[in-house]
């Protein structure tokens, strides 16, 4: 039976190549090259909560790597219990995107890492300039600056993305039961999976949801895959506030992006509920039900729903060994502000 | 015994060949076509009363042509890619960046995308045969084709100026998206045809204006209500069009302005262009479609139950009447075969289409001296375009004659291939055109012809008849002719001289096979 289903779901794919493993590796830009030291320095700017403004908030805060690499929260909160509007993307695989964000205003997670460090819901500096001053100021991290990027002042915003981005590149879980399968493993996926796999394609999910990530075609870096959500009306759009805000239009200003997205991978998604950019989905199972009317204008039945989300169980990978980095201290001080901020 | 020998005892008379064209109605529409297909005979006239005799032309020289005096009224310096008379809106410079990859496309539009990749659209650049003619004719003219020929092999290699020549190894590459050939965003964004400014004033050699806007930008299409969640669309009257087609298949010398390739023409002098059935009624749906279309000389839409409804995409609302088929099959059997992989589909379809072309109508007839008449009448029944059409110089279709006697012994043959796959084209019943070059002397290189010393291709709804003549062995109580019509999109030789001897086998598809019995 399973090979049966092997066979049918190789057969009627609509894209012969749409079930691809994820690589073991995540591609890099030119401009940054891993390096075991560049990919400790950024480890330890990833777990830093001294960058930010009340000295609480890093990245992990949000991106935690303990868990699905998000926040389980609705929508993040950072600095001050302040809110944002969206509900955070997991890191783990964000490597495989062509742009980050939901709205895809960052093209390289280099950009990306800028981005919460001066949000004022998120880390909550004043600017790029005062955060990385706070590195200056921390000798084991200007030692590693200077080894990990040479030159005259090695400590440079630009620098910290670029290590930042080079660990987030490692954060990467291919091997989940659906990559075991692809390359071989007939027993990897449960009958159910399959026949998820099967729905998956057949209902059409992987017309957006394809490649290695579950994220898209492969487009060009910094060019983004964005699709209209929710596409068709449904009454699911008020109950969860679907087109409450708009989307990529508050990034360009075009009327085509209003409410478009970039497609997010579905790697570990079991793993990052809430769902979807407002974080207004609470399981999985809705989730499922939230997006076969509103993209592909189908109904689903109680069968289908669970074969789908037993298949998306299977895109959770096994995530890689993490030790918790030592920080680089300030005996005898801080330097997080030790004034907190009032709310602004 | 030997039947070639029989043949030789008795001889072969082979009668001449008669062409009949079907009869224009005398609508003010059809009255304008019959003054358009004047003028396309006198160019004909003109190129023939200029050609300068005498002048040896080898292969691979270059040809030293004048467009005549009428065909240079038209300004045509806008045009930066000539002899191409494309342009872009706006006048950009365009880099890949500005076309969507066609796998792209293939999330939401698998089955379009998986009936265009292995057509011949897909194919267009990387066909081995168009490179390596391509390379000759880069070679024979020092690069005054590039943009010719890629204009529509390769639009995006042209729009890009990405395309590379290796002269060494006759081969061309260009950028990725480029070497995908007629691609999906190809097509979907060209906004207009640029007709009215080419020399013939008619459509051809790339008469379209392109508009590509990147990833999820506006495509265009035949649908006035599309909508999509990834790009903008935008609806196209033109899509809907033979004038579309006609951009590219419709191909003229850009030296001297004779029409190579005519497909275009062909159609639009047609009882298919009069009934309103365009190209891709017959060529973007099922091969049944096509057949039923020319039965009924009715568009698709005006026909019942040929179920050619559902979604345009994934995810989709609304259902469509038709939902076109991306194949684009003609007779190509060749290419789809070689570039198809595994898939044998495109190829499969193609021969298809040809078993499904034309109809044999055979009459034989004893006579008072004794001798045997075989008609045979070939109708294009189903094509809206000659047959063979294109390059009708290098294109074969031919009648194959068998005649046994009672006994089963093959006394007579006509139009059969030889050892090394060659006909005897003096003493064949072809349908295709000789070309010729200036000097008058035969050429299948396109860029070298300058007139056709004969076409015998057969127009849309016309037949042609040929006459066989022999005499029954003594004895003999009945005579049985096995009639083939035969399709090759090439010569073996021709094949041969391109790609080297036995490169590519060239197949040969049996398009019709009829046969007579006559009681002596």
């Amino acid at each position: 039976m399973r090979l049966l289903l092997l066979a049918l779901v190789a057969l009627t794919s609509p894209l012969a190549s749409a079930w691809d493993a994820l690589p073991e590796t995540a591609p890099y830009p030119a401009d940054n090259p891993p390096s075991a030291a560049k990919i400790e320095l950024g480890k330890q700017l990833f777990f830093d909560p001294r960058f930010s403004a009340t000295g609480t908030i890093s990245c992990n805060s949000c991106h935690n790597l303990m868990a699905g690499g998000d926040d389980s929260r609705q929508t993040s909160m950072g600095v001050h219990g302040l809110t944002g509007p969206r509900n955070a993307p997991t890191v783990w695989n964000a490597a495989f995107h062509s742009v980050q964000f939901w709205d895809g205003r960052a093209k390289t997670l280099e950009d990306q890492a800028k981005g919460p460090v001066v949000a004022h819901v998120e880390m909550g500096m004043t600017d790029l300039d005062a955060a990385i001053a706070r590195v200056r100021d921390i000798p084991g991290y200007v030692e590693q600056f200077a080894a990990v990027f040479g030159g005259a002042q090695p400590v440079t915003v630009d620098n910290a993305a670029k290590a930042v981005a080079a660990f987030e590149r490692t954060l990467i879980t291919p091997n989940s039961p659906y990559d075991r399968y692809v390359n071989g493993d007939t027993t990897a996926l449960t009958e159910q999976q399959l026949r998820g796999m099967q729905a998956f394609a057949d209902l059409g999910c992987v017309a957006c949801h394809r490649g290695p990530a579950f994220n898209g075609p492969e487009m060009p870096g910094g060019v983004g895959f964005f699709i209209s959500f929710p596409f068709h009306d449904s009454p699911y759009v008020e109950e969860y506030g679907l087109r409450d805000e708009p989307g990529r239009y508050a990034v360009t200003g075009n009327e085509a992006d209003r409410h478009k997205y970039r497609v997010p991978t579905l790697r570990n998604i079991a793993l990052t509920a809430p769902y979807f950019h407002n974080g207004r989905v609470k399981t999985l199972e809705e989730a499922v039900r939230v997006m076969a009317p509103s993209q592909l204008h189908k109904r689903l039945s109680d069968a289908q729903v669970a074969d789908v989300v037993a298949f998306l169980n299977a895109l959770t990978g096994p995530f890689p060994e993490l030790t918790l980095p030592r920080l680089p201290p300030t005996p005898g001080r801080s330097v997080a502000d030790p004034e907190p901020h009032p709310t602004p | 015994m030997n039947p070639t020998l029989l043949a030789g005892l008795f001889g072969i008379l082979l009668s001449g060949l008669t062409t009949t064209l079907p009869a224009f109605d005398s609508s003010p529409v059809g009255g304008d076509q019959m003054h358009r297909a004047e003028a396309a005979i006198s160019v004909n006239m003109s190129t023939t009363g200029s050609s300068a005799h005498g002048a040896a032309v080898n292969h691979g020289a270059k040809p030293d042509f004048e467009m005549p005096a009428h065909m240079q009224a038209v300004d045509d310096s806008a045009f930066k890619f000539k002899p191409a008379y494309i342009t872009v809106t706006g006048d950009r410079e365009l880099t890949e960046a500005d076309f969507e990859d066609p796998s792209v496309c293939a999330g939401c539009h698998p089955k379009q995308y998986e009936g265009w990749k292995g057509s011949m659209h897909s194919n267009s650049f990387k066909d081995p045969i168009f490179q390596k003619l391509w390379s000759m004719a880069e070679k024979a003219t020092d690069g005054g084709l590039m943009n010719h020929c890629g204009g529509c092999h390769t639009p995006i290699g042209v729009l890009t100026k990405s395309i590379k020549h290796d002269p060494d190894t006759d081969t061309f590459t260009a950028g990725p998206i480029a070497e995908q050939g007629v691609s999906c965003d190809v097509c979907h964004s060209i906004k207009k045809t640029n007709y009215l400014e080419t020399a013939t004033q008619e459509h051809g050699n790339a008469s379209w204006e392109i508009d590509p806007q990147g990833p999820a930008g506006t495509k265009r299409g035949p649908l006035k209500d599309a909508v999509s969640p990834y790009h903008k669309t935008e609806y196209s009257e033109l899509h809907t069009k033979a004038d579309f087609c006609g951009n590219c298949h419709n191909i003229f010398h850009p030296g001297n302005g004779f029409p190579i390739e005519r497909t275009y023409d062909e159609w639009k002098y047609s009882p298919y262009a009069r009934a309103g059935i365009v190209c891709q009624d017959c060529h973007m749906n099922p091969v049944e479609v096509a057949v039923r279309v020319a039965e009924e000389m009715k568009p698709p839409e005006e026909i019942d139950g040929l179920q050619l409804g559902g979604f345009a995409g994934m995810g989709a609302s609304k259902q469509r009447e038709v939902v076109h088929s991306h194949q684009f099959v003609g007779g190509n059997t060749v290419v789809t075969a070689l570039l198809g992989g595994s898939d044998d589909s495109h190829a499969a379809a193609a021969r298809e289409r040809l078993q499904n072309a034309a109809r044999v109508d055979l009459q034989m007839l004893p006579r008072a001296d004794g001798l045997i008449d075989l008609r045979v009448k070939v109708t294009n029944t189903s094509a809206g375009h000659n047959l063979p059409t294109s390059l009708t110089d290098v294109r074969q279709i031919w009648i194959e004659v068998r005649v046994k006697d009672d006994a089963g012994n093959e006394f007579y043959r006509n139009g059969t291939l030889d050892s090394h796959g060659e006909l005897d084209e003096e003493d064949t019943t072809l349908f295709n055109a000789v070309a010729r070059n200036e000097a008058g002397e035969v050429t299948h290189f396109p860029w070298e012809v300058s007139r056709f010393s004969r076409d015998t291709s057969i127009p849309p709804k016309g037949d042609a008849s040929a006459r066989y003549t022999f005499k029954a062995p003594a004895g003999s109580k009945a005579v049985t002719a096995e009639v083939r019509l035969n399709y090759r999109s090439y010569s073996q030789h021709l094949a041969d001289v391109v790609l080297g001897e036995g490169v590519v086998k060239i197949p040969v598809i049996e398009m019709e096979l009829e046969t007579a019995t006559l009681d002596l």
